[in-house]
């Protein structure tokens, strides 16, 4: 008994071990992964946009405003930071799609610190420059998983 | 008059009262994700926890003992220790969520920092629990939680298509993108937030405080029976305004800012004030019930005195526990884990845990030597059957679905 | 006692892990344990009810059970028996177990006692009621 119960821990141990130390994966499921990280990327660029439309429609306070968007930015940084960290399969194709995502993420991250700091100062011109750039960037991971995904 | 004012009283509270960080979370995550295509569990679970909640009242009402205490009793104490532990913790994972909700949602008002809202909200919800009596404080809450009323009016601002809501309701099925591991782990994190045990820990210790009789079974069943399917269409209007603004936006919520910002687009500022007060309310209202359920959990095992009606000093062990709790959530939330994912991993073990809550309640509301003629009635019985069977295949299923889809992603 | 003549009393199921009140409905204990002994005629009978970490200790059983028995004995003044209320003092057996002696001359519960005079009884206002 008291050896099943042990064998059952191990185990268990082993599925959480493996589930977090993942070796380079399958070039199926590097792109996979990608296009995880491309939806969750979109999902806090989109957040902050809409947060933004709505605060210039008049219709979102200030303070609402300035914890949305840095929530967002935190976010965004961190599924950039994890999706960095996934070692890419050797081969061309990866990094191609390595290479086009990561713009992406740092494209959006830069365009989300640079309208926080605009809406902050409540420079409209800015962030009007911010918003486009970031529905740009919104525009860029929709298609990235479009392309990529089934 | 004034009876039909205390009733009415009742009936508000448990409707503001029913909704906490994890409904609001889980119901805009799925909202934005699934549409209303899984506002079945959220039903469901409304169902289950009025029925459990009306046995634990009645079974509070002619016994004058409250759940925990007669956990030990049926289950022995060898396994009732161990449902001890298993429930202390998720209560507390729970109390510990609820803070770090209350922390949010006055980030979203103030924009300062949610972790240096976390020592005054701990702070104030001990001070509230050692200092206010329990009726006060279960009826400020409860009203100021009906503030969240404003997303049923952001809904209707929305004017979406009733038809097609409804369509998605009545015919669910899974939206393209997610696997069905993901729409059931779901599904699961609903159930267990709409019947988390606090509740029943909660409603029933206060039944027994607040020393309910025979007499008092009509009103307690009309709090649960109006009150909490009113909290469950709550609940179900933040999904609808998350799966018709965000939604469609390509927006997954993992923050409580997006929860509140449909309201924002769909009614403006005074509405989302509205609903910043409601999330305050709410989360600050659980985290009082989840703080005093640690101690009546621990206290009703060991058979010390528990509750709000004696002096601190006259129940100094279950100050004592709730001192502890209280500080253990505060920590958990200042480790700058994010409170958001602590909210998602308390709904899921929250429904790990129910048949430890729910088994015991049925069978002691069977028991002729304690209920006398109070007994279940066949439909009672036949539900609470069904529902006991659901229960443990939510339970046996969550794990491995947690695992299955690394937490729903 | 005012148990009715003639019920018969099932010691694990009406007794063992009850919950204790005295005539102040304040809260005791739990029966943890029962104390038994042997009438002339080698029947047993109830004399006490035992309680505390080292009466629970041994009904828990396995290694948890020593444990708990172990910190009972930690926590416990030396030489100090394992804490029991005479079976004389209930006065009714139903859904909890009423004792006719208040909680605070019973003396059985040195660790609230404890806690009381160490912890709670010097945090500013624990000796109100809730207001």
């Amino acid at each position: 008994m008291i050896r099943l119960r042990s064998l059952v821990i191990a185990g268990a141990a082993v599925v959480a071990v493996t589930g977090c130390v993942a070796p380079a994966p399958s070039p199926g499921a590097f792109e996979g992964k990608a296009v995880q990280t491309a939806k969750a990327a979109l999902s806090s660029v989109d957040t902050a946009l809409l947060a933004s439309a709505t605060a210039v429609r008049g219709r979102l306070p200030q303070p609402y405003l300035e914890t949305t968007l840095s929530s967002a930015e935190d976010s965004l940084s961190s599924i950039q930071t994890a999706f960095d960290s996934v070692q890419p399969p050797a081969t061309a194709t990866s990094d191609r799609l390595r290479d086009t995502l990561d713009r992406l993420l740092s494209r959006g991250s830069d365009g989300l610190a640079q309208l926080r700091i605009a809406s902050r100062r409540e420079d409209h011109a800015v962030v009007a420059e911010a918003t486009r750039s970031l529905q740009q960037v919104a525009d860029g991971l929709d298609r990235f998983e479009q392309e990529h995904s089934g | 008059m004034k009876q039909l004012l205390s009733v009415a009283l009742g009936v508000l509270t448990a409707i503001g009262g029913f909704v906490d960080i994890g409904d609001l979370v889980t119901s805009g995550l799925v909202g934005s994700r699934f549409g209303l295509s899984l506002a079945w569990a959220t039903l469901v679970g409304v169902v289950g926890i009025c029925l459990f909640a009306e046995m634990s009242g009645r079974v509070a009402a002619v016994s004058g003992r409250a759940t925990f205490d007669l956990v030990r009793e049926r289950l022995g104490p060898r396994a009732g220790l161990a449902n001890l532990a298993a429930s202390f913790l998720i209560t507390v994972l729970t109390f510990a969520a609820e803070v770090g909700g209350i922390a949010l949602a006055l980030e979203l008002a103030s924009s300062v920092n949610y972790l240096l809202w976390v020592p005054a909200a701990g702070l104030a919800v001990w001070l509230v629990i050692w200092r206010v009596r329990f009726s006060v404080l279960e009826n400020v809450f409860g009203l100021l939680g009906l503030a969240l009323v404003v997303f049923a009016v952001a809904l209707w601002k929305l004017s979406p298509s009733w038809s097609d809501l409804a369509h998605q309701v009545l015919a669910p099925h899974n939206p393209s993108g997610e696997g069905l591991p993901t729409y059931f782990y779901y599904a699961i994190a609903l159930f267990g937030a709409a019947m988390t045990p606090y509740e029943v820990f909660f409603f029933s210790s206060g039944g027994v405080e607040e020393h309910w009789t025979k007499r008092d079974i009509r009103t307690s069943r009309l709090n649960v029976f109006v009150g909490f399917p009113l909290g469950g269409l709550l609940s179900l209007s933040i999904a609808a305004t998350a799966a018709l603004v965000l939604l469609p936006r390509n927006i997954e919520v993992d923050a409580l800012a997006q929860v509140g910002l449909p309201v924002a687009v769909a009614a403006g500022k005074l509405a989302l004030a509205a609903a910043i007060l409601g999330f305050v309310a709410a989360t600050f209202g659980a985290a009082l019930e989840t703080g005093l359920s640690s101690g009546y959990a621990v206290a009703q095992y060991f058979g010390w005195q528990w509750g709000k009606l004696v002096r601190p000093r006259e129940a100094a062990r279950f100050h004592l526990v709730v001192l502890a709790s209280t500080i253990a959530a505060v920590a958990t939330i200042l480790t700058t884990i994010d409170p958001i994912k602590v909210t998602e991993y308390s709904v899921v073990f929250s429904a790990v845990a129910l048949p430890l809550t729910y088994l015991p309640i049925l069978v002691i509301s069977n028991d002729r030597d304690y209920m006398g003629d109070k007994v279940n009635g066949r439909v009672s019985n036949l539900l609470g059957s069904v529902f006991l069977v659901l229960v443990v295949v939510a339970a046996v299923a969550a794990i491995p679905l947690m695992l299955a889809t690394k937490a729903g992603q | 006692m005012t148990v009715a003549a003639g019920r018969v009393i099932d010691l694990h199921l009406h007794l063992l892990d009850r919950q204790v009140v005295d005539p102040d409905g304040r809260m005791v204990c739990k029966v943890d344990d029962l104390e038994l002994e042997l009438d002339e005629r080698g029947r047993p009978y109830v004399t006490a009810i035992l309680l505390g970490p080292r009466a629970l200790g041994p009904r828990l059983g396995g290694r948890l059970g020593r444990w708990v028995a172990a910190i009972g004995e930690r926590l416990a003044e030396r030489d100090r028996p394992v804490s029991r209320i005479d079976f004389s003092l209930v006065t009714d057996i139903g859904s909890a177990i009423a004792v006719s002696r208040p909680r605070g001359r019973l003396d059985v519960i040195p660790l609230e006692d404890w806690v009381e005079e160490h912890v709670i009884a010097r945090i500013p206002g624990s000796r109100h009621e809730s207001e």
